[in-house]
């Protein structure tokens, strides 16, 4: 028998549980579909200990650090999603297979994991202000009660300080994390050429974490154990994993999995959605009726379905992603002293770039320090011989910084993706294709070198640039954009599909334009907004 | 009891890791796990030039350090260096050998020295790595 519910939504991510909390509040029976792959394999291996304290005494330290296939082993160039430690390589399970990608310009992962690609989320939870949404078809207005409403639901820490301006308040704020030993150098030499780095337009603070400082209902505060790539032990790193297992303790919504979403199709003129997806351990396709459908399976993953349902083969949609750089440094003021060992693994500072009167965009980015990531990784970069190479990068370990910068990405011709049926007998393929132009990579190499040139000043000395590929930013968007009058594959302000009734889209797939900021807090604001919408028109 | 083929891995872990760790005597369980390892990653067969190299550095293993200095400059991606990195990475997560890659606090001056030093010993054993690199690739 086909089971039937008020709202169903696609995905368990980051967007997807915002959107569930106003549906339930509101009484209505929520069904979520997702394929919902899990760590079974190394989460009960890893003991509540800092990674100092692991390394010296646990005899398994080598399954989880380098996995039981090796898999965190890798060798060639560099790749997105290095940090994905064997812990965390469940994110990307059976994306191959699933959803694959046909691409020679891009290098973007998606996830079929519990919790999306948030379920490795750095953490950084920053609003988009008034210039940020200054495309979009909706105002700051719009979106600050769920901005406020995600932000007191998942725990944010962060400072008001230089970033204040540009970060925005937040009412329910925590303490921002304590800094180690390299984060607090740069700050204190920030401070005393503040007033000079600012004429450049550079502003430097403490990061806006989704990372709590203080208690909140079952989760508990960060313990720096510099093991948040591996663990989320105390659950003080938001993971989108806690907020489906707390919905599952209300009468009125259910999780299943394992279902690969295909497709949809509108009954009875719209009053209703039918939905069929794959059990991806039978392969059986199964239907599911609900009044209202709510896609967030993802930027790419929302797209492919729409694509699908619509019979749109062939037919390209924009893709947005956030060209990202990253500059590993020599912080000057940390060589030859040690860290100290209190620390968590996620960024340590956060800075933002405002050209000055030219027009051009704001740059936004994060400073990481590197340890638990382990030393034959940065080793393996070098070209000297293997003893001197890992010597090397333990002496100047501590006093290594990487420095991520993000721009902005607008939509253009030559950024899209297009799904192709399935061929004798293969699988359905996502193609995708981005191309920047030469002025914007221009625009964006000018930006880098003042950067860069603040990096020196803060004591910071750049060892190389590296561009990772686009898409490696791992900040997707744009697919099936929100416009004020758009026509087919787009949706309403309100980020219901066009062309349906009853068919609403609350991921990235609605961004029309991309902020160098990290976009996480605005999908998940956004898609509560959509599911207060839906559950208003829904009762 | 394990094949040949292991054994001869097991042995060739010990020689890496007398030339990785400056010759620190190594736990048997990590050459177990290099053997396991190099079984695990290393499924497709060397090209000729790689075995020899292998080959060569396991009947002369005072020319590790010059090929390995070499390679590292003109052929990185090379099985030797993929094979000493994976052992660095199987040391670094045994716990008795954790010492090895802990930082250690150091006057900077000599920090900087030491730097100066590692760069010509490094330079001198390319230089002689490059010369011998052409009769170990080719070794029988």
């Amino acid at each position: 028998m086909t089971e039937s519910v008020d709202v169903l939504i696609v995905g368990s991510g980051a967007s997807a549980t915002s959107a569930a909390y106003p549906l339930t509040r509101q009484g209505l029976s929520v069904l979520m579909l997702d394929v919902g792959n899990v760590d079974t394999q190394y989460s009960p291996l890893i003991p509540r200990a800092t990674f100092s304290e692991l390394r010296r005494s646990d005899d398994q330290q080598h399954r989880y650090l380098l996995g039981d296939e090796l898999e965190g082993i890798t060798f060639g160039g560099v790749r997105t999603g290095a940090q994905l430690t064997p812990p965390r390589s469940f994110i990307q399970k059976q994306t191959e297979a699933l959803t694959p990608l046909r691409t020679t310009s891009f290098s973007g992962i998606e996830s079929l994991a519990l919790g999306g690609l948030a379920a490795g989320w750095g953490g950084v939870a920053v609003p988009f202000d008034s210039q940020d949404l200054a495309d979009y078809p909706i105002t700051y207005g719009d979106l600050a009660p769920h901005y406020e409403a995600v932000s007191a639901r998942i725990g944010i820490s962060g400072a008001r300080d230089d970033l204040l301006p540009f970060y925005g308040d937040c009412s329910s704020l925590q303490p921002p994390l304590d800094l180690d030993s390299g984060g607090e150098t740069i700050l204190s030499r920030y401070a005393k050429r503040r007033q000079r780095l600012h004429r450049k337009g550079v502003y430097l603070g403490r990061p806006r974490l989704a990372v709590l400082t203080r208690p909140l209902g079952e989760r508990r505060e960060q313990k720096y154990r510099d093991m948040d790539y591996y663990a989320d032990a105390n659950q003080s790193v938001f993971r989108p994993a806690f907020a489906v297992e707390e919905l599952q303790g209300l009468p009125n919504f259910r999780y299943a999995r394992p279902y690969l979403v295909e497709r949809f199709t509108e009954l009875q003129g719209g009053g209703r959605v039918q939905v069929d997806a794959k059990h991806t351990e039978t392969g059986r396709v199964e239907t599911f009726r609900a009044r209202k459908l709510i896609l967030a399976a993802g930027a790419l993953g929302t797209a492919r379905i729409v694509l699908r349902s619509l019979d749109r083969y062939g037919t390209p949609v924009p893709l947005l992603t956030n060209p990202y750089t990253y500059v590993p440094c020599i912080n000057t003021a940390m060589l030859g002293k040690i860290a100290k060992d209190r620390r968590h693994s996620l960024t340590q500072l956060g800075f933002t770039f405002e050209p000055e009167g030219s027009g051009e965009a704001r740059v936004y980015g994060q400073a990481y320090s590197y340890r638990s990531l382990l030393l034959f990784k940065l080793a393996k970069e070098s070209a000297l011989p293997v003893p001197a190479s890992f010597r090397l990068a333990r002496d100047l370990l501590s006093s290594f910084v990487i420095f991520g910068i993000h721009h902005e990405d607008r939509p253009s011709a030559e950024k899209h993706c297009i799904l192709h049926p399935a061929k004798n007998q293969g699988a359905e393929v996502l193609e995708v294709n981005y191309k920047t132009d030469a002025e914007t990579e221009r625009r964006q190499g000018r930006a880098e070198k003042i950067l860069l040139r603040s990096f020196r000043e803060l004591g910071c000395w750049p060892v190389k640039r590296i561009h990772p590929g686009h898409g490696s930013s791992i900040h997707y968007g744009g697919t099936i954009p929100m416009i004020e009058e758009g026509g087919e594959l787009t949706v309403t302000p309100s980020c219901r599909l066009r062309g349906t009734k009853s068919v609403y889209l609350a991921d990235g797939s609605v961004l029309p334009y991309l902020p160098a900021k990290a976009l996480t807090l605005t999908l998940m604001a956004n898609a509560e907004r959509v599911g207060t919408i839906v559950s208003k028109v829904s009762s | 009891m394990a094949s040949l083929e292991t054994r001869e891995l097991a042995e060739e872990g010990k020689l890496f890791c007398h030339y990785l760790l400056g010759g620190q005597g190594s736990r048997p369980e990590v050459h177990e796990r290099y053997a396991a390892a190099c079984a695990t990653l290393f499924q497709e067969t060397p090209t000729q030039e790689e075995q020899a190299l292998n080959l060569f550095v396991r009947r002369n293993p005072w020319a590790l350090p010059l090929l390995d200095a070499a390679v590292g400059l003109i052929q990185p991606h090379t099985l030797l260096r993929k094979k000493l990195f994976l052992l660095l990475a199987i040391l670094e997560t045994t716990p008795g050998h954790t010492e090895v890659f802990t930082p250690k606090p150091c006057a900077r001056g000599f920090l900087v020295l030491r730097v100066i030093f590692l760069g010509i010993t490094c330079l001198l054993k390319a230089a002689a790595g490059i010369i011998l690199y052409p009769f170990a690739r080719r070794v029988r």
